[in-house]
């Protein structure tokens, strides 16, 4: 009797899934927007008789929700949609799909991705931001041309890798450290234009979720954020078309139901004709290039039964740069999923997915007497099986496993025989992982969410294994056999994250997750460029690991229309990569000598104050952080502050709907400027001045400041059309912002050396007409 | 290559931007600490020379005066030992060191109660076959290109500089190469001729140094070309020193001094080279 009273004991303390058996039947359902049949990701579902009972729909706009026998008034609301209220009598389990009222489309546009309206409190995990399609296609940028990821860096945290950069750095990791997904597939080049737009067409995404603190157990691969992009799923009831035209790209939309309610499709393309301008220019080799990139998103659903949903989405993106016949280059990424969502039962939710994605470049050179052909390729091939199992409302458990397959082409050529030896073996890797998390709720304070992702990474032959010494000098060189595991790593990734209620207006959270990242993008400039290269782990690059401390202060004000929030972090970062003095890292073999290995801190603090509904919305955010570095080779193996350091980083956006016509928007950027490396003096050598370089990263760009405003004119509105003007100034005072500095020898006074500022964009005004049939 | 394509990318999107401006501005610099620079070259064409200057600050001028209170000394591997004597100031010349393909060379200088060392093997004698010209439409400039035919030994690792000079023109940009693509081959190297302008510092030919004097038809000349055969120190060093030279324009991550073959926290290099010369008339 001892060792089962211990059993029971063990069981009560240790695990909180045990629980007092009690009659309890579950409702379950989608929750749809009535107009369109879209998902509504996040919507709430509360129980009116019981105060702080509710669930929230998950990523595929399903809900549970268990209760006790008994008649109860469930309530299901999403910010932006009118509320409904639904009696059900609960004497056995049963199904309820709702569908959602849209409250007034005026107010729709500027609505933010609505959650329960204190989110923000219960969410368990922390360092989340959402982002909507119409929080989106609201904040003025850079040629009006609405962007994911440049609006993205206007939230606390997320920094931008430079002026009109899609680039981002997440809390003090480098941008090929967040994981980019669209639809569960990896980007791996998520810029268009060496960076100025991204590879996200803002009429086909649905939603955005940036994880920057605690990553949830399901993801894995990078160490330092995960973006979640949702495509769009197509109106399920009746045929859309919207589209728009800019002053540098158009778009078109087609979206209807192929079966009403059961199924639908959705394509979207975009293109740019920013070169015709070019045809303008006086300079004749301008007159004679080609510079654009289109975009193709497609998505198909299909419903097969209440309980199984076939998704298959695709994406296909590509730039353009050539010269007359003599030179062409183009990179640019194809993504597919095919998913599967099945309810096994009411509690058990499923979702499988196979997953492709390449990224690849290419550039064509013909001479008179020679046709050269250079390329790299990453491409993947990913299975991934995700399980939900709602236990009670009090418990949520998930797991699942996930297998990548990567292929490698590091450089290809072709062409000409004698360069055909420059081709770079392939190189192959099989990442697998498996993850549990379980969430609980121990009382009406205290909600935990902890978990442990086992991630492995096995780098497999065949190809050249290299041995360098610590010069990287090669010292040993083997062929490896077909299907050979050169090197395998395996990682436990624990993840935790308390959320302590302290009453219905605040609360305080706290989370540690370690991260681990086996691809590794190699770059050495600075606003990456699209012949940068992935690389796996291997016998010589050791996987990345992340390590982040969190804790933050939530607090809603006057009747949730208010969140504030502080938070605090504090990473450590281990096997981060930088390079070799004149390393070169294109079509380099042995390009693993030129590498060398250092660690990574960075800790911040992170305030935002934010409006969420209403006529006016908006947001404050600032971050005080510091980034750093530290390699061996590198300043004597002292801590160096790395690039993208930015002591204060402030921005502040709002959207104000005036009238039924007009809607404004404004936002202002403040940021200190980049660590940079300027010369401290200069020399002859071979006749030439050369500058003289001391330390790394010791100077700073001048600080950055920027203001940026957009009107929206509706021209019409009924329910079948709508067609509105949108106009935007970047950069709205002319600040000279410096995008370089360069050093050179002055014209006016010979003998001396100058510094000169390059800026780039200056009052960059924008008009964009769209257009939507409904 | 990559670097042009990329500026392009730039002049387009600047194009479209109508907006991009430049403008000289203040910048407070640190003060440098007076290290010591070494260009010491010993070749197979009768010159062995060390040349001794030091870093300035950046605010300063153009002027820099050699160092001239030093004791210089090169030895080779066959017993031979000499104590360089100082030309013009700052320079320092042997009579007696004969350049030899094979041979290894050691540098010691003492300055400042310091000494500075280094060690240059000079590779065999790689020789031009023949030299070729040919133009080619490249855009829309005909630019002029020189082929260099060459066999390159197989028994060992090879590097190579390439110089030339035109219109009374040396041209000085780092066209340097390993043999790592065509070891043991038959080879023909083919060098873009510019009619660059004075190499006279960073902006000699504009932002990233004389890497970029502009194309254009050439005044018919003889075409005068020097092959170095280089040590893999120095194949380095040009390298190094190529992108420390484009980091001057602020695109580059993280610049950094060039690679030195020499030991004691001194800038420059010591090279053991041989040459190999070849001239071509254009018309």
């Amino acid at each position: 009797m001892i060792t089962l009273k211990r059993i029971l004991l063990i069981i009560c303390f240790l695990s909180p899934i045990w629980s007092i058996a009690q009659q309890k039947f579950s409702i379950s359902g989608s929750i749809k927007d009535i107009t369109s049949g879209e998902e509504l990701i996040g919507a709430a579902v509360l129980v009116k008789e019981l105060p702080r009972t509710g669930v929230v729909a998950n990523a595929y706009g399903f809900y549970t929700l268990e209760l006790p026998l008994g008649e109860y008034t469930l309530r299901f609301q999403y910010t932006g949609y009118e509320l409904k209220e639904q009696k059900v009598k609960l004497d056995k389990s049963m199904k309820l799909n709702v569908e959602l009222k849209p409250k007034n489309s005026e107010l729709k546009e500027v609505e933010i991705t609505a959650e329960k309206p204190d989110e923000s409190l219960s969410r368990v995990t922390m360092g989340v931001e959402k982002l909507s399609a119409k929080e989106i296609k609201m904040i003025p940028v850079l040629f009006g041309e609405a962007d994911l990821l440049k609006t993205l860096q206007l939230l606390p945290g997320v920094k931008s890798a430079g002026e009109g950069n899609t680039g981002f750095f997440v809390r003090g990791g480098s941008a090929d450290q967040n994981l980019i997904l669209l639809d569960e597939a990896p980007v791996y080049n998520a810029s268009h234009l060496l960076g100025f737009f991204s590879v996200f067409n803002s009429d086909a995404v649905k939603e955005a979720t940036l994880y920057k603190g605690t990553m949830p157990t399901e993801f894995g691969g990078r160490i330092a954020s995960v973006l979640d992009v949702k495509m769009n799923e197509g109106n399920q009831k009746k045929l859309n078309v919207l589209g728009g035209v800019g002053l540098i790209a158009s778009r078109l939309t087609v979206e209807a139901p192929i079966v009403k309610d059961k199924s639908s499709f959705i394509v979207s393309g975009r293109r740019t004709y920013a070169d015709i301008f070019l045809k303008l220019s006086a300079d004749s080799n301008l007159r004679k290039s080609t510079l654009y990139f289109y975009d193709l998103n497609a998505k198909l659903n299909y419903k097969i039964s209440d309980e199984d949903r076939i998704f298959v989405s695709g994406y296909f993106g590509r730039d353009n740069f050539g010269f007359s016949d003599q030179f062409q280059f183009d990179w640019g990424n194809a993504t597919g999923t095919v998913r599967w969502n099945h309810l096994f039962s009411d509690k058990l939710f499923s979702n499988t997915s196979l997953i492709f994605s390449d990224y690849n470049y290419k550039i064509k050179i013909s001479a008179s007497d020679f046709d050269v052909e250079i390329g790299s390729t990453i491409r993947d091939w990913n299975l991934k099986q995700d399980y939900q199992y709602y236990k009670s409302n009090k418990s949520t458990i998930k797991f699942g496993w996930n297998s990548i397959y990567h292929t490698f082409m590091p450089g290809e050529v072709d062409g000409v025989d004698f360069l055909s030896n420059l081709t770079n073996d392939r190189r192959y890797a099989w990442e697998n992982a498996a993850y549990v998390s379980h969430q609980y709720q121990f009382n009406k304070k205290l909600s935990i969410d902890y978990g442990l992702r086992l991630s492995t990474f096995s780098y497999i032959g065949p190809g050249s294994v290299y041995e360098f010494d610590k010069d990287g000098n090669i010292t040993s060189e083997r062929q490896a056999a077909s299907g050979e595991f050169i090197k395998n790593y395996i990682n436990p990734e624990p993840r935790l994250s308390i959320n302590y209620r302290i009453d219905s207006l605040q609360s305080i959270k706290g989370g540690y997750s370690r991260t681990v990242q086996n691809l590794h993008l190699l770059s050495n400039s600075t606003s990456g460029n699209p012949t940068d290269i992935w690389i796996p782990s291997s016998n010589n690059v050791k996987p990345e690991l992340g390590d982040q401390y969190s804790a933050g202060y939530f607090r809603n004000l006057k009747g949730n229309k208010f969140e504030v929030s502080a938070e605090t972090y504090y990473k450590w970062m281990a096997n981060q990569i930088d390079y070799r003095n004149g390393a070169e890292l294109i079509l380099n073999q042995e390009v693993e000598g030129e590498l060398v290995y250092g660690t990574g801190r960075a800790y911040g603090l992170e305030l935002l104050l934010r409006k969420k509904t209403g006529k006016f919305t908006g947001w404050i955010g600032y971050t005080l952080s510091r980034t750093e570095r530290k390699f061996d080779d590198i300043d004597d193996g002292k801590y160096f502050v790395a690039r993208q350091d930015r002591t204060h980083d402030l921005s502040v956006v709002a959207m104000y709907d005036l009238n039924n016509k007009w809607a404004i928007s404004a936002n202002f950027v403040y940021y200190t400027g980049n660590a940079v490396t300027f010369p401290s003096g200069k020399y002859e050598m071979d006749g030439q001045v050369i500058n003289y370089y001391s330390e790394r990263n010791g100077y700073r760009m001048p600080a950055y400041h920027r203001l940026d405003l957009g009107a929206t004119y509706y021209r019409k509105r009924t329910d079948t059309y709508e067609s509105s003007w949108s106009f935007s100034v970047y950069n709205a005072y002319g600040r000279e912002n410096a995008y370089t500095i360069s050093f050179r020898e002055s014209d006016t006074n010979p003998g001396q050396t100058e510094a000169v500022q390059l800026s780039l964009f200056r009052w960059i005004p924008s008009i964009t007409y769209n257009f939507h049939f409904k | 290559m990559r670097n042009s394509i990329i500026h392009s990318i730039f002049a387009i999107i600047s194009v479209i931007a109508l907006s991009s401006c430049e403008k000289v501005i203040d910048i407070d610099l640190n003060e440098s600490d007076n290290k010591l620079i070494i260009e010491g070259k010993i070749n197979n064409d009768g010159e062995c020379s060390v040349k001794l200057s030091q870093v300035k600050n950046y605010n300063q001028d153009n002027e820099f005066p050699g160092v001239t209170d030093a004791i210089v000394v090169i030895n080779d591997d066959q017993g031979n030992l000499d104590t360089l004597e100082q030309g013009i100031p700052g320079m320092y010349y042997s009579d007696e060191i004969i350049g030899t393909p094979g041979a290894t060379y050691s540098l010691y200088v003492s300055w400042n109660n310091q000494v500075y060392t280094s060690v240059c093997r000079m590779p065999e004698l790689v020789q031009i076959d023949s030299l070729t010209i040919r133009k080619e439409v490249f855009f829309v400039d005909t630019t002029t290109i020189a082929i260099v035919h060459f066999n390159d030994p197989g028994a060992v690792n090879n590097y190579y500089r390439y110089l030339y000079t035109i219109n009374a023109t040396l041209n000085r940009d780092y066209n340097v190469e390993s043999d790592r693509f065509y070891n043991g081959l038959s080879v023909e190297t083919r060098i873009p001729i510019f009619n660059g302008g004075p190499n006279g510092g960073p902006g000699g030919g504009g932002p990233g140094g004389p890497g970029n004097p502009g194309p254009g038809p050439l005044n018919p000349d003889t075409l005068r070309l020097e092959m170095w055969g280089i040590d893999q120190s120095m194949e380095l060093y040009y390298r190094t020193l190529s992108t420390t030279i484009q980091a001057a324009s602020g695109q580059q991550a993280a610049p950094a001094n060039p690679e030195s073959n020499i030991t004691g926290d001194a800038l420059g290099y010591f090279s053991a080279y041989t040459i190999s010369k070849a001239s071509i008339l254009i018309e």
